[in-house]
């Protein structure tokens, strides 16, 4: 009988003793596949220095302010998903690799002029980005001494992207940090109560310079991350693509190539309000399933806060409930249109042609933006019904794998490989028709989840084999389905009313 | 192979999620007992109409095995922390002629070994079907 400890070899017999750990027996009983964001994006003009640039985890939006600069898309991103020390995403791990300024980066700006002389008392509010600031104008107050009103009350948030600079009936802001993404839009409301002021935008200069992405693949650390918060939005698509790759059948890619499966969905922003613009983005990338757009049309807000928005939404399904979709759920903390119009996506014909574009769609109810579609750009002409349309599915997939990839480490890899028909009185050995037997049991345990529908249809059609050439491969093959969600209901009702008619 | 092709059960496997994996191993030229589970129909002679259309009546059964392996202290200890884990393991029997049966299961009923014998007959019943793989 063999020993029951293995700390010392049986072999030895010289005097010693000898202690060895071993880890407990892993539960078969899997969580989900555990998400993992990172965001990617700039820092002020004055972090560039000191900023990290390698993948570095951040917890909460003051240290990304800390190490990013307060009112940078960083920073700006982390107050969206993790709120005054609130971390909505419920502890989902979440990094940034940040990128230094394009080298030709020109920052944004907006000069707006302020003539007239106030006749009376009123609060008047300026909103930079989407976000209101309120400043009170008094009786007698001249031009200039509104604009450093206005840039008291701008630079008084060390949360704001912008600085504000006062000058004679003038104030300009100019974002914190030079690039494309800076660009933003400023109105003025006088709240119903000009008292003699009035507001003018003189002129805009929209933000320069995306900066360098090469070394983007080399950052991404080596966990699976699934989620990458793409702040650039469309000059990062090509990018992004290259490093996660496609789910090609014969010849997968990047992150998708069998050895190193990893995928992710790369979640970019739009304020765009023009549905054909947007469809054509999205349509001309067909074959690609990494992108994915978190629309806000009409937004004054930055573009890459309904990235965040987004994926504070579906991080926090596709971690705790990857069976759900973000269908109907609102946006957390975007500006809207400051007329209150989203224009076409209201209406559900533009919504499901952009859907067929591969461009997810929005709805504007109470003020927030309500999620009807998140999907991939994917939707190659060949396919009626894309196979890696929806999100949310693409997600169960990665589910999938994971629960695989589980299983393999707990009952399969390093294990000794033995016929089906051969008794062994040792442990850590596998049989195909046990490997058979524990795949069945993950069907199982995915159709409980409702990750798969159809569980007699996976189970069916596992196949395992050892190699015949190489006796240290397992080959297993299976199919699957995942499970939709009702996102269309078709009813018809039909009804007869019965004549009344008199026969008196 | 013959086409009806009875006989033993060769061997027994457990993969417990927190009991881990281990082997029981049937005795030799017993009869078992099983139940693949699923839905069966109530037999009742009196289920039908008037007019000569059969009335079912379905009712779903639990699968089961019922077995009797070789054990020891060791054995009966795992098969009592099993019954007492409250959780199924998936388990897998293979028969004689080759054919592999798989199903989620737990010990029900009694755990009575004999010590003159070194056996138990043990019931294992679960949820869902047990299935051929």
């Amino acid at each position: 009988m063999a020993s029951i400890s293995k700390a010392i070899s049986p072999s030895r017999v010289s005097t010693i003793v000898g202690y060895e750990l071993k880890r407990g027996t892993v539960p078969f009983a899997s969580p989900y596949l555990p998400q993992r964001i990172v965001v990617i994006g700039e820092g002020l003009t004055a972090n560039q220095s000191s900023m990290p640039l390698e993948e570095t985890e951040v917890l909460t939006a003051f240290e990304a302010g800390q190490l990013y600069g307060f009112g940078s898309p960083i920073h700006k991103v982390f107050n969206i998903m993790k709120p005054n020390g609130v971390d909505l995403l419920g502890g989902i791990p979440t990094f940034v690799i940040a990128q230094e300024e394009a080298a030709a980066g020109v920052a944004a700006s907006v000069v707006n002029s302020v003539t007239g002389t106030a006749t009376g008392n009123a609060t008047h509010f300026v909103y930079v980005a989407g976000r209101e600031y309120a400043f009170n104008v008094l009786v007698g107050d001249t031009a200039t001494a509104i604009a450093q009103k206005i840039s008291d009350a701008v630079n008084a948030d060390v949360n704001s992207p912008v600085t504000a600079s006062p000058a004679a009936g003038v104030v300009t802001f100019t974002a914190k940090w030079a690039g494309l993404t800076g660009t933003f839009k400023t109105r003025f409301s006088a709240g119903g109560n000009a008292v003699g002021i009035a507001y003018a935008e003189d002129s805009s200069t929209a933000g320069v310079g995306t900066p360098d992405l090469t070394t983007l693949s080399d950052n991404l650390g080596s966990e699976w991350t699934t989620i990458i918060v793409n702040t650039y939005g469309q000059p990062a698509f090509s990018t992004l693509e290259s490093i996660n790759g496609r789910p090609d059948a014969e010849l997968p890619t990047g992150r998708f190539f069998g050895e190193n499966f990893r995928p992710f969905v790369a979640i970019w922003g739009s304020t765009e309000k023009d549905t054909t613009a947007l469809g054509a983005i999205t349509d001309a990338r067909k074959a690609e399933v990494t992108n994915a757009l978190a629309p806000a049309p009409g937004s004054e807000g930055f573009p890459w806060e309904a990235a965040a928005n987004m994926t504070l939404n579906y991080g926090r399904i596709a971690q705790n409930e990857p069976h759900k979709d973000v269908i109907n759920t609102y946006y957390n903390d975007m500006p809207g249109p400051a007329d209150g119009l989203i224009g076409n996506m209201k209406d559900y014909n533009y919504r499901d042609a952009l859907v067929k574009k591969g461009a997810s769609t929005v709805d504007y109810e109470g003020g927030r933006y309500k999620v009807k579609d998140f999907v991939t750009t994917y939707h190659p002409d060949s396919e009626t019904w894309p196979t890696f349309r929806w999100v949310s599915r693409l997600n169960l997939d990665f589910n999938v794998r994971y629960y695989v990839m589980v299983a393999e480490q707990a009952y399969l890899v390093g294990r000794a490989i033995i016929g089906d028909d051969q008794i062994s009185s040792v442990d850590f050995t596998i049989k195909p028709k046990d490997w058979k037997g524990i795949l069945y049991g993950v069907a199982e345990d995915l159709g409980d989840l409702a990750i798969i529908d159809g569980i007699d249809f996976m189970k069916e059609s596992i196949n395992v084999e050892v190699d015949e050439q190489n006796s240290d491969r397992f080959n297993t093959i299976f199919s699957y389905k995942t499970s939709g969600n009702a996102r269309i209901s078709s009813v018809t009702a039909t009804v007869y009313r019965q004549s009344v008619s008199s026969n008196a | 192979m013959a086409k009806y092709f009875g006989g033993d059960i060769t061997e027994l496997k457990v993969e417990h999620p927190t009991i881990g994996s281990f082997t029981l191993e049937p005795k030799a030229n017993e009869d078992t007992e099983s139940d693949r589970g699923g839905i069966r129909m109530n037999d009742d002679d009196a289920q039908i109409t008037g007019a000569g259309n059969i009335i079912l009546s379905g009712t779903r059964v639990r699968p089961y095995l019922q077995v009797t392996v070789a054990t020891n202290n060791e054995i009966t200890e795992k098969l009592v922390q099993w019954a007492e884990s409250a959780e199924e393991a998936s388990i897998t029997y293979t028969l004689i002629n080759g054919d592999v049966i798989r199903g989620k299961a737990i010990p029900v009923g009694d755990i009575k070994p004999s010590t003159l014998n070194a056996t138990v007959q043990i019931k294992l019943a679960g949820s869902g079907t047990f299935v051929k793989i």
